[in-house]
């Protein structure tokens, strides 16, 4: 469950990022916190000593009745120190879909740190989530990244991640402009005459 | 072999370069004088440059005052891919391109794409560019480039007497395309591209076929070049091939140098310009083409130009080469694509020059980087 969890916290903070698709560094405070509860409830070695320990020390004082229940102790876990869920790229590229197949897409790839050539794939549909197979269109602008994935439990693999531009659809008002700026050039160019 | 491609042409020397990687084709034209003509871009992919741009400057040509011509034959990004910056470069240059770019159809389209920040280019970001260009030297009251010559068939784009020179030896280039039914046709597909309220955004794909093309027709000195742009075959009678080898106004004569179609496409190719536009056994040149799964000249393609000559050249081969890449990076490709190849691994030039000879026989040509013989070529 950390683990799936964790990955959605990771896809959903990619998602939510910056046009730019950079994959980089992500940490959520929330799943931190999750960690934590799951450590508990699976009874995790590290930390249930220190619970105990706060626990027993309630314990000490002998039972109470229900009037006079102890005001509740304060727990503090220590916690692991945060791992950062993060991405090392080792290529990176920007993709434009070219055409699509059956189970596959034609894309046209430039080296986003502009090391190697333009390249062209035929990538296979597989590699993209479900969430994003229906901008697979020609045109469609994507992000590929290929690198090392290490989770907060730390655990590194391998992975390939492509996510789809989601570019702002067109607005009526942004056409309108482009017309207008249009005219005005035809106008500055004297090609209305 | 750099000293004889770096050498200059003598002023009465005619010479036509084709540069061409896998994507995308640029020609370079002495017309005698000192006076140079450029058609169509396209980047060399070991520097990064205009390859037209790059080769005039390696040769010691001022390209801001010996460029009089250039001509965008249409839109597509193989085809002027660096022309903004060979438009900037080349100050008293005129300018010409397809009638249907003078549309508010296309401004329109150029003004809503093509100022998106992809780093893939489109046809359209480039034209933003050169647009940019002209309203800056507008703004600056300096004409050169901003009245374009709409070229439409049979029109002449450019000419220039050549001094002591009879009329028959005026320097002539004139569009043989589009004609009034193909730039119909273009207008109703920039309509079709223009994006609609509330659709996503994405990169300007153009249709095919290629209804904006220009076919250059020039005549240098008496030798003749016919320059095909991607101008393709139609079942329509009045666009297309089919439409110029029925012209009554094109211009008389038969070329002796022939820049193929379409990279030599079968669907570019027409009976008619094999018998009545060019000699018999012309000097063939033409670019590559590899995008995606379509990959031009195909075997039979290259079967069917030798047919009609044995004087045939191609700018590149198209043998994919492998990259080096990282183990990880190459063992997750390995799950993840199907193929995946370096778009532009191989570049070369084909020149061409005469001293006035109008037989295709005794033009010299010379071969550098991957260019080659048609026959030679790595067809699928």
């Amino acid at each position: 469950m950390l683990r799936s969890q964790s990955l959605s916290t990771f896809r959903s903070v990619q998602e939510a990022g910056s046009e730019s698709g950079e994959a980089g560094f992500v940490m959520d405070p929330d799943d931190v916190a999750g960690a934590v509860r799951l450590q508990l409830e699976n009874g995790d070695s590290s930390a249930t000593p220190l619970l105990e320990t706060q626990l027993s020390t309630a314990k000490q004082k002998g039972p109470a009745t229900s009037e006079e229940l102890p005001e509740p102790p304060i727990v503090w876990l220590r916690t692991p120190k945060p791992t950062l869920d993060f991405l090392l790229a080792l290529q990176k590229w920007e993709g434009t879909v070219l055409s699509k197949g059956r189970d596959s897409f034609q894309a046209r790839l430039i080296d986003r740190n502009r090391v190697g050539p333009d390249e062209e794939a035929e990538i296979l549909l597989d590699e993209v989530s479900e969430d994003d197979l229906p901008l697979v269109t020609p045109g469609a602008v994507f992000y590929w990244s290929i690198g090392y994935h290490t989770g907060t439990n730390r655990q590194k693999r391998r992975v390939s991640i492509i996510r789809f531009r989601r570019l702002p659809a067109w607005t009526e008002k942004e056409l309108q402009q482009a017309n207008e700026q249009a005219e005005r050039l035809r106008d500055l160019l004297g090609w209305n005459e | 072999m750099e000293r004889i491609a770096d050498s200059r042409p003598d002023g009465n020397q005619i010479e036509v370069s084709v540069f061409g990687p896998g994507y995308g084709e640029s020609i370079v034209i002495h017309a005698g004088n000192g006076e140079w003509i450029i058609v169509d871009s396209c980047i060399n992919p070991l520097s990064g440059k205009p390859a037209a741009l790059e080769y005039l400057e390696r040769i010691g040509v001022d390209p801001a005052s010996s460029v009089r011509l250039i001509v965008a034959t249409h839109w597509h990004d193989d085809h002027i891919r660096g022309l903004s910056k060979i438009f900037r470069a080349c100050k008293r240059s005129d300018f010409s391109c397809s009638v249907a770019l003078q549309s508010r159809q296309f401004l329109a389209l150029v003004e809503a794409c093509g100022t998106r920040h992809m780093m893939s280019s489109s046809g359209v970001d480039e034209f933003y560019e050169i647009l940019s260009a002209m309203a800056h030297r507008a703004r600056e009251a300096s004409s050169p480039g901003i009245h374009p010559r709409w070229a439409i068939a049979d029109r002449p784009l450019w000419r220039k007497s050549q001094p002591g020179a009879n009329a028959d030896l005026m320097n002539q280039v004139h569009a043989l395309s589009p004609s009034d039914a193909a730039m119909r046709r273009s207008l109703e597909e920039l309509a079709s591209l223009f994006p609609l309220g509330r659709s996503p955004k994405r990169r300007v794909m153009p249709r095919s076929p290629n209804h904006f093309a220009v076919v250059i027709w020039a005549n240098i000195r008496g030798t003749i070049l016919l320059l095909g742009s991607d101008l393709e075959e139609t079942n329509d009678p009045d666009t297309g091939w089919a439409k110029i080898v029925v012209s009554g106004t094109r211009p008389a004569g038969r070329a002796c140098l022939f820049k193929v179609p379409h990279h030599g496409s079968r669907n570019a190719d027409h009976p008619a310009v094999w018998s009545d536009l060019v000699d018999s056994r012309p000097l063939c040149v033409l670019t590559p083409f590899w995008m995606g799964s379509a990959q031009l000249p195909r075997r039979s393609d290259i079967e069917r130009i030798m047919q009609h000559t044995d004087n045939a050249y191609i700018s590149a081969d198209l043998k994919a080469k492998r990259l080096k890449r990282r183990k990880p990076v190459e063992e997750m490709l390995k799950g993840a694509v199907r193929s995946i190849r370096p778009l532009h691994s191989s570049f070369g030039h084909v020149r061409v020059r005469s001293s006035g000879q109008m037989d295709p026989k005794e033009l010299a040509v010379d071969l550098f980087g991957d260019a080659i013989p048609l026959n030679a070529f790595h067809a699928m």
